[in-house]
């Protein structure tokens, strides 16, 4: 894996990370607009990072 | 090792290969004497035990301290003795008696201790576990040592979804209170998969790295940028809210 890639791939990982934690938070809050939007947010850095995964690992074989 | 006369030794270059040696069967020893200190000794020396009960437990004690003695020599036997009849000799005591309420819970945390003091092969000292012997005619890869960053990408999945998993104990509102959980749970599942994916590719050996022919590095597919800027877009929406609200 290119550490251009590697580092794109962390970075998305920690922001679903963050993204889902402060979606959790928002829903505690009873904000829940936001919550929806952060928990989207997350989602879709989380399917970025398995797209990315998976096209290494298929690049792989 | 010999010395010139006059010279210092220091006391850490002789302990060195005492410690060396001798480490693996003190810690899995000292593991064996805690737990039977913890729970088998309370129910020997129990008032009302029985000669069956006290007979059982010294041979377990004796059987959990052979053990480590014996390791290094006769490995299999070893693991006969610590692994196999020093807890069946344990149990056996310990079910024939009556036991106090807060034994059972300081039993498991010896037992798990125990348990951690026979993880590392005894028959192997420890410096010769960093030796990795290349062979590149073989058809199996050696064992060998992961990078850091592998293990710390994994603990960062672990924890961002132990986070998210207590977060969600956060929101007290009964009417969200399900979908919090949920959210928390799903979350939890999803980053500690990537984490372990991520970890996965990036120990990987540099001779096993994919590449696109000629030594290119394997691009990522469009799918992937079309999430990205429907990510940007979500991130973008969600700063919006936020400042709407201000």
């Amino acid at each position: 894996m290119a550490p251009r890639t590697a580092a794109v791939l962390l970075a998305l990982f920690v922001l679903a990370g963050v993204a889902f934690a402060s979606g959790l938070w928002a829903l505690a809050q009873r904000d829940d607009w936001m919550a929806l939007a952060l928990a989207g947010v997350g989602a879709l850095a989380l399917r970025s990072v398995l797209l990315g995964v998976r096209a290494v690992e298929k690049g792989a074989r | 090792m010999e010395t010139e006369p006059g010279s210092r030794v220091s006391l850490r270059t002789r302990l060195r290969p005492w410690l060396a040696r001798w480490s693996a069967p003190l810690r899995m020893g000292l593991g064996a004497l805690a737990v039977w200190i913890i729970t088998v000794a309370p129910v020997a020396g129990a008032s009302r035990a029985g000669i069956a009960e006290r007979v059982l437990s010294g041979l377990g004690l004796m059987a959990g301290l052979a053990a480590p003695a014996v390791a290094a020599r006769e490995p299999r036997w070893a693991r006969h003795l610590g692994l196999s009849v020093f807890p069946a000799l344990a149990l056996a005591a310990w079910v024939s008696s009556s036991l106090g309420p807060g034994l059972p819970r300081f039993g498991a945390l010896g037992w798990g201790l125990y348990a951690l003091g026979w993880w590392h092969p005894w028959s192997r000292p420890e410096a010769e576990m960093r030796r990795v012997d290349v062979r590149p005619a073989s058809p199996l890869e050696p064992r060998r040592r992961l990078p850091r960053a592998t293990f710390v990408i994994a603990a960062l999945g672990a924890c961002s979804a132990l986070s998210c998993l207590a977060l969600g104990w956060r929101v007290t509102d009964p009417e969200r209170a399900v979908l919090g959980q949920t959210l928390a749970v799903a979350a939890a599942i999803g980053l500690l998969g990537a984490g372990a994916s991520l970890a996965l590719i990036a120990g990987r050996l540099p001779e096993h790295q994919p590449t696109a022919g000629r030594g290119r590095p394997v691009g990522l597919p469009r799918a992937f940028f079309r999430s990205l800027i429907a990510l940007l877009a979500l991130v973008l929406a969600a700063v919006a809210l936020a400042l709407t609200r201000r």
